[in-house]
């Protein structure tokens, strides 16, 4: 059992145009799990897990791993591992060598041990038989394992990744990304695993924290900030492809029980989706911006009559198991997820439907959610939780 | 099998000339480059030929006279002399001294820049003066600050209590080879300093983190990352300052009379004494001693790793 | 001027503008017919005793976008090179709108292509970029200036122009990239990968782009990409290359659905075909999965889609055809990808992954779960990979 805990953590630079803020005030506790930071390039996230790692001094703020502050300590005395981007294997040494200098430096274990360890370690990931090669001989999978094996040998307490699989191609990368999550699960070790790709932090996550411009935005399971994202960016950063997000005016409509959300298409205005009022904390006149997953969007080609609006085809990306619809509604462009069946044509109108309980709304204004499709999933686990 | 198809085989032309077009293409080929083999041929060979021809000559001061074939005479006169063999020791006391103080200094300077600071590419730039001024203007200013009378480094070393003689350091044969070594030293470390630099960038930072994190310090970091990883560029900054300082004329002619080295010494003979077959034959004697010794180094370092 | 064999042919193209092409009316649709031909025939690169690419023979039709899609080393980027003519060809022909240009120089052939690494000038501005092509066609300065404008209203960077590229973000510089090889209006447009230096994010809505500028402009493209999900978005036609050679040619659909071997059925597709050995132990999955299977069959596989959790009330999801056997599995990894649940199953000593598109609650690790297969989506391959056809 083991705790990391960042209090707070700020990372400044100064340089010659003045003071920059990397990384702000990130709060973060991770316990025998797996925490992936993800956010865009330059978000801070690289910075915050070098911090942890004490590559990159802390400005303010504490990190404590089991409860000791080691924010001033050496890398090499905080009991941790990191395993580069790429890979920052030793080239001069030996695959058996480069597994074993930590071993070396931080321990007192003979020689005779320090083999051992190695040879265990190399044993565990497949690569015994490499141990005398050259680094420069390994394909990337191969310096993959070796960059894990000699992070895992000195039996750290926090594990750190940054961007390991970025420099693996697809096929590869989904098969190390397997392998990584049955190591992480089979050590039950704390770890923070840094990437840009939404896919890999879905999948790979016990945990999420999504960083934007070196603020923390949200964290929590992949699924529970996929369905109850906390503003327009976390929408927008999870999911493939993205969430539309269309500025909307609330109107009244037939149904005084019931409000339309409108948006303006060439000069019209049309009337996208109805909710109840009760529902929503709305009311007419009000401008938010609807958000609403690809995948929830159902496309009728040719339309028919009935709820939801009508839209152009633009273009189907065909995906083997999906069909990606891009559709245009007057300058606005947005995108359906349907089945591989489901093959509207190109040019063609259709009918565009949304379930109005797996819709966001956001404030046009700050990108605060207002409510989100995940609130009843939450209501529901709420209410387990109270009546156990 | 014949010599000729011997050749073609080991050359490989046999498979460019599979089809006729294939053969049309390496006959242009050819075509394409004779001119300059001839030039080069012109410009290069003929030389060295000709200083071969010489070595085994005697050639009369008058012009008019074809050079006298002798044999052996030049190079056996050569091996039983006194005057060859100190002047081949002081060639390999200047070469091996300079090129180590130079590939030293040359490293040491280029850790010492191997990070960001304020002003590093104007300090780049001053380090490399001692090797782009012209040698005659450094050479003086050296004769100047060690000149016995009113040099600078003279009155210092009296200070500390090192020198107290009254002759001059480059006057004086037992301290004119040391100050030679010392110069060529100092105008040479900037070319190692280059090399190193550029090498140093090209390791990954990430090696150093990783190492960190293992938990090795400084000493350990520079004895398992960086010298490993500049192993190859201190052997091209050996080879090449040996065979430079080999070869070096100027920085020690213009410095002392009293070091003589065999370029010093091929250069007396041929042009002060006019002895200008005895002069071609330590020519030839030196390119020998170079071959050798390049041959071995790349025998002993590997060609790959260059 | 260069030579230039579409010239005579489109004197409109190079007149007007490059919206020509573009079906913004009946009359200009017209045009987009005039799209180039490029044609392979036993095309063969060696590389002294390395067959790179071995004799392959590839038509891609007017105004097409076909895919080279392979892992790397297959030698699509090679082929690439060679109709942009940056390779010398070993062996065989290239035809580019009729015309043998096997043997001509790059500028000769009328194609221009964006690299992986874009190769924008770096010291020239995002204008200058952009001109660098147009030097060589006898241009006045008006034309050429015109000719700038349209690219990058075409592309949307217009206000990059007086930019250095440094100063550019990724997709800008792709833009840019896509921009200088347009501005030419060539007769075939060739690209190498130019997605794989974005991230994925923005990768997926540039390729959507491209394919509408691509559609737009009528202009014949060959694209290679190691990537199967941009390949099926982007194309009109997929050419699996593997150790040289085509695997197979077709729709992105018809490659999907029906892949003519393992290779191919396993390198497309996310998650990937499960495929297992169809002799062994006759363990319950297996034997529900070879129920079906011709006496040739070696291996057996199973796209993850073609596997249904049951559900109380019959399989989740729709099943296009009928459905196999039950068969017991526990669940050891439940992830969400957002629009669908990728869950890795373990029957017995085997593990698979299926993909659905809703998650009932129960489904967790650990749970016990059964699974049925749809009976169509059973592939069959023979001892040498190849798919067994009606299996």
């Amino acid at each position: 059992m083991v705790e990391l805990k960042l209090e707070d953590v700020t990372k400044r630079y100064d340089d010659a145009q003045g003071t920059e803020t990397a990384v702000d005030g990130v709060s973060l506790v991770a316990e025998d799990e797996l925490v992936v930071l993800l956010g865009p390039s330059g978000c801070g996230k690289t910075t915050t897990l070098r911090m942890i790692a004490g590559l990159e001094s802390v400005t303010s703020g504490r990190i404590r791993i089991e409860g000791e502050d080691v924010t001033d300590r050496h890398p090499s005395d905080r009991s941790i591992a990191m395993v580069f981007q790429d890979y920052g294997l030793y080239r001069t040494m030996s695959v058996g060598e480069n597994i074993g200098y930590g071993l070396k430096h931080s321990t007192d274990l003979s020689a005779r041990e320090r083999r051992n360890k190695v040879d265990a370690m190399a044993a565990k990931f497949g690569i015994e038989d490499l141990l005398d090669r050259d680094v420069a001989e390994l394909s990337g999978g191969q310096k993959q394992r070796v960059a894990l094996g000699r992070a895992m040998v000195r039996e750290p307490d926090v594990f750190l990744l940054d961007e390991p699989l970025a420099s693996l191609d697809a096929k590869l990368r989904s098969e190390m990304r397997t392998e990584l999550q049955q190591l992480q699960a089979e050590m039950d070790i704390t770890t923070v695993y840094v990437t840009h790709d939404q896919k890999e932090a879905m999948t790979m996550a016990d945990r999420i924290a999504i960083l934007d411009d070196g603020v923390l935005q949200q964290s929590g399971s992949p699924e529970a900030v996929y369905r109850n994202p906390a503003s327009r960016f976390v929408a927008d950063f999870l999911g493939n492809p993205p969430m539309n997000q269309i500025e909307v005016v609330a109107a009244p409509c037939g149904d005084p029980d019931r409000l339309a959300l409108r948006c303006v298409v060439n000069g019209e205005s049309v009337t996208l989706l109805t909710v109840a009022r009760d529902d929503q904390s709305l009311s007419p006149g009000d401008e938010v911006v609807l958000g609403m997953r690809p995948e929830t969007l159902s496309v009728t080609s040719p339309p028919a009559e009935g709820p939801g609006f009508e839209a152009i085809v633009a273009m189907t990306e065909y995906q083997g198991n999906d069909n990606f619809v891009h559709l245009r509604l007057g300058e606005m462009e947005f995108t359906a997820v349907v089945p591989p069946s489901s093959q509207p044509a190109s040019g063609e109108p259709c009918r565009v439907t949304v379930d109005p309980q797996e819709i966001y709304l956001f404030d046009s204004e700050s990108g605060d959610a207002i409510r989100t499709a995940g609130e009843s999933m939450i209501d529901r686990t709420l209410a387990s939780e109270s009546s156990s | 099998m014949s010599v000729g198809s011997r050749l073609t085989a080991a050359t490989g032309i046999d498979r460019y000339f599979e089809s006729p077009a294939q053969r049309r293409e390496a006959l242009l080929g050819i075509a394409l480059i004779l001119p300059s083999v001839l030039l080069i041929s012109a410009v290069i060979l003929y030389p060295i030929v000709y200083n071969v021809y010489l070595s085994f000559t005697t050639v009369p001061l008058n012009p008019n006279q074809a050079p006298t074939w002798v044999g052996l005479q030049n190079y056996l006169e050569l091996v039983t002399s006194q005057r060859f063999w100190g002047a081949f020791r002081t060639t390999m006391v200047f070469t091996v001294g300079s090129t180590v103080f130079s590939t030293l200094a040359g490293l040491a300077v280029a850790l010492l820049f191997d990070r960001e600071f304020r002003g590093r590419r104007l300090a780049r730039g001053l380090v490399l003066l001692p090797h782009v001024t012209p040698i005659i203007a450094v050479a003086f200013v050296w004769q100047f600050m060690l000149s016995p009378l009113w040099g600078a480094i003279p009155n210092m070393l009296a200070e500390w209590g090192l020198y107290s003689s009254q002759t001059g350091l480059l006057d004086q044969r037992s301290t004119a080879l040391p100050t030679v070594v010392a110069f060529g030293a100092w105008r040479n470390f900037p070319f190692a300093f280059l090399l190193f630099v550029a090498r140093l960038q090209a390791i990954p930072e990430s090696m150093y983190e990783a190492a960190r994190i293992d938990g090795a310090g400084a000493v350990a970091q520079f004895k398992d990352i960086t010298l490993p990883e500049l192993k190859g560029t201190i052997a091209i900054v050996v080879l090449l300052r040996f065979i430079w300082e080999f070869n070096a004329f100027a920085q020690v002619w213009l410095l002392t009379r009293r070091v003589v080295t065999l370029p010093i010494f091929a250069y007396q003979t041929a042009f002060a004494n006019f002895e200008q077959g005895l002069g071609a034959a330590i020519s030839l004697l030196l390119f020998i001693i170079q071959a050798m010794f390049v041959v071995g180094f790349i025998t002993l370092f590997g060609e790959d790793k260059l | 001027m260069p030579y230039n064999p579409s010239q005579s042919e489109q004197p409109a193209n190079h007149t007007g503008s490059p919206h020509s092409r573009a079906p913004a009316s009946e009359d200009d649709a017209s045009q987009s017919v005039e799209a180039t031909r490029v044609a392979l025939s036993a095309l063969t690169k060696r590389f002294d005793d390395v067959v790179a690419v071995d004799s392959i023979d590839l038509e891609v039709n007017p105004g097409e976008l076909l895919v080279l899609l392979g892992p790397s080393g297959c030698g699509k980027t090679t082929t690439l090179r060679m109709i942009a003519g940056l390779e010398a060809i070993s062996d065989g022909v290239v035809e580019i709108g009729g015309e043998d240009v096997t043997r001509t120089t790059p500028q000769e052939r009328d194609v221009a292509m964006v690299f992986q690494s874009y190769a924008l000038y770096p010291h020239k501005t995002v204008r200058e970029n952009i001109e660098f092509p147009l030097k060589k066609l006898s241009l006045t300065d008006d034309e050429m200036a015109e000719r700038v404008t349209e690219t990058a209203s075409l592309l949307d960077i217009d206000d990059l122009l007086g930019k250095q590229p440094s100063a550019l973000s990724g997709g800008q510089r792709q833009r840019v990239a896509v921009g200088r090889a347009l501005a030419r209006q060539p007769s075939v447009l060739l690209m190498d990968e130019p997605l794989s230096n974005l991230d994925a994010k923005l990768a997926v809505t540039t390729r959507s782009e491209l394919r509408d500028l691509q559609q737009r402009l009528g202009i014949t493209t060959v694209y290679v990409t190691h990537d199967q999900e941009e390949a099926m978005s982007i194309a009109d036609r997929i050419a699996v290359m593997n150790q040289g050679r085509i695997e197979q040619i077709g729709s992105p659909r018809e490659v999907y659905q029906e892949p003519r071997s393992e290779f191919i059925a396993t390198f497309l597709g996310d998650p990937s075909m499960n495929v297992f050995d169809a002799d062994g132990p006759a363990t319950p999955l297996r034997r529900t999965l070879t129920e079906t299977a011709p006496t040739a069959t070696a291996r057996v596989g199973i796209r993850p889609e073609g596997g249904y959790l049951l559900g109380d009330d019959g399989p989740i999801g729709t099943p296009a055809t009928a459905v196999t056997e039950a068969v017991q599995c526990t669940v050891t990894v439940v992830e969400p990808i957002g629009r669908a649940y990728e869950i890795t199953l373990r029957a017995g000593d085997q593990q698979f992954v299926i993909r659905t598109r809703t998650r009932p609650e129960w489904v967790e690790a650990d749970a016990d779960v059964q699974v049925v297969f749809g009976q169509s989506e059973i592939t069959f391959f023979d001892e040498t990979g190849r798919r067994i056809e009606d299996g």
